[in-house]
């Protein structure tokens, strides 16, 4: 899929753990994973938008277009 | 954790459908103890008792004596289906059937083990898997099959035994059965299969969708 998730980038550069953000963000781990993994095929706006408010992030710093 | 009751429904027809699946296989076994008992050593004294494939034409006038009106309703019996009971069975005809009887057992036999897995899968919740696409694939697969056979044995039947019966009372008619009930059934079922295609892939995405 052209679709690059960059949820392990952002992760890094606030330096918190997968783990840290499944607990903030009230998903449970497998489909943080799934995300992270780039298996996922589709995502809800109330996910993007917890993601969002933790990590401090545009949806475009997590969502990537590569043609 | 969380346990999800079965509905009574399933669970009584998964129950029924065990009990049914194992009547048939003892039924079968007779019946195939009795094929390779026609086909090995023949039988001599084989009654064999056959449904025709085609309706036997009678006219008999009668009455319907039911009061409705006053005026006696006439009724004519037009058509009939009835069995040839064959006193002194020919040994070849005795194989043919024996054939015949073979074939169709082990396709209902293939069809009730097919249908008992598909149960049994359902019973322990699982609904839309593709296992179960193919398992409802086969049965339709398998229907067409019996219904493909069941009309050339018909034809079979007719043009080899019924034109060349003569009682002096009754004709038989030429209109052979075509059973378009188990033809509408299996792609009934064929339909259903692609249905629960489209019910995996929505239960995939679902799944992959965080």
């Amino acid at each position: 899929m052209a679709i690059i998730v960059n949820l392990d980038v952002m992760l890094a550069r606030r330096k918190m753990s997968l783990t840290e953000l499944s607990e903030k963000v009230g998903i449970t781990m497998a489909n943080l994973s799934i995300l992270k993994k780039g298996k996922a095929k589709a995502i809800r706006f109330s996910t993007l938008d917890s993601i969002c408010k933790t990590l401090d992030c545009q949806p475009a710093d997590i969502l990537e277009y590569k043609p | 954790m969380e346990t999800t009751r079965k509905p009574r429904s399933i669970s009584l027809i998964y129950w029924f459908v065990k009990v049914t699946f194992w009547i048939y296989v003892t039924a079968s076994v007779i019946a195939m103890f009795l094929v390779v008992a026609i086909l090995l050593f023949g039988m001599e004294d084989l009654q064999l008792h056959v449904g025709t494939p085609v309706k036997i034409n009678v006219v008999e006038q009668g009455t319907l004596d039911v009061n409705l009106s006053e005026k006696l309703a006439e009724v004519k019996l037009v058509g009939l289906t009835g069995d040839v009971h064959f006193v002194n069975t020919p040994i070849e005809i005795g194989r043919i059937y024996a054939v015949f009887i073979f074939i169709i057992v082990l396709l209902f036999l293939y069809i009730f083990i097919i249908i008992k897995r598909f149960i049994t899968n359902v019973y322990n919740g699982i609904y839309f898997d593709f296992n179960n696409i193919s398992l409802l694939k086969r049965i339709s697969y398998a229907l067409i099959i019996i219904w493909l056979f069941l009309v050339f044995f018909g034809f079979f039947q007719y043009y080899f035994l019924i034109i060349n019966m003569n009682f002096e009372t009754v004709e038989f008619t030429a209109n052979v059965q075509t059973y378009p009930v188990i033809l509408l059934f299996a792609l009934f079922i064929w339909v259903l299969s692609h249905i629960f295609m489209k019910g995996c892939e929505l239960q995939e995405e679902n799944k992959l969708t965080v």
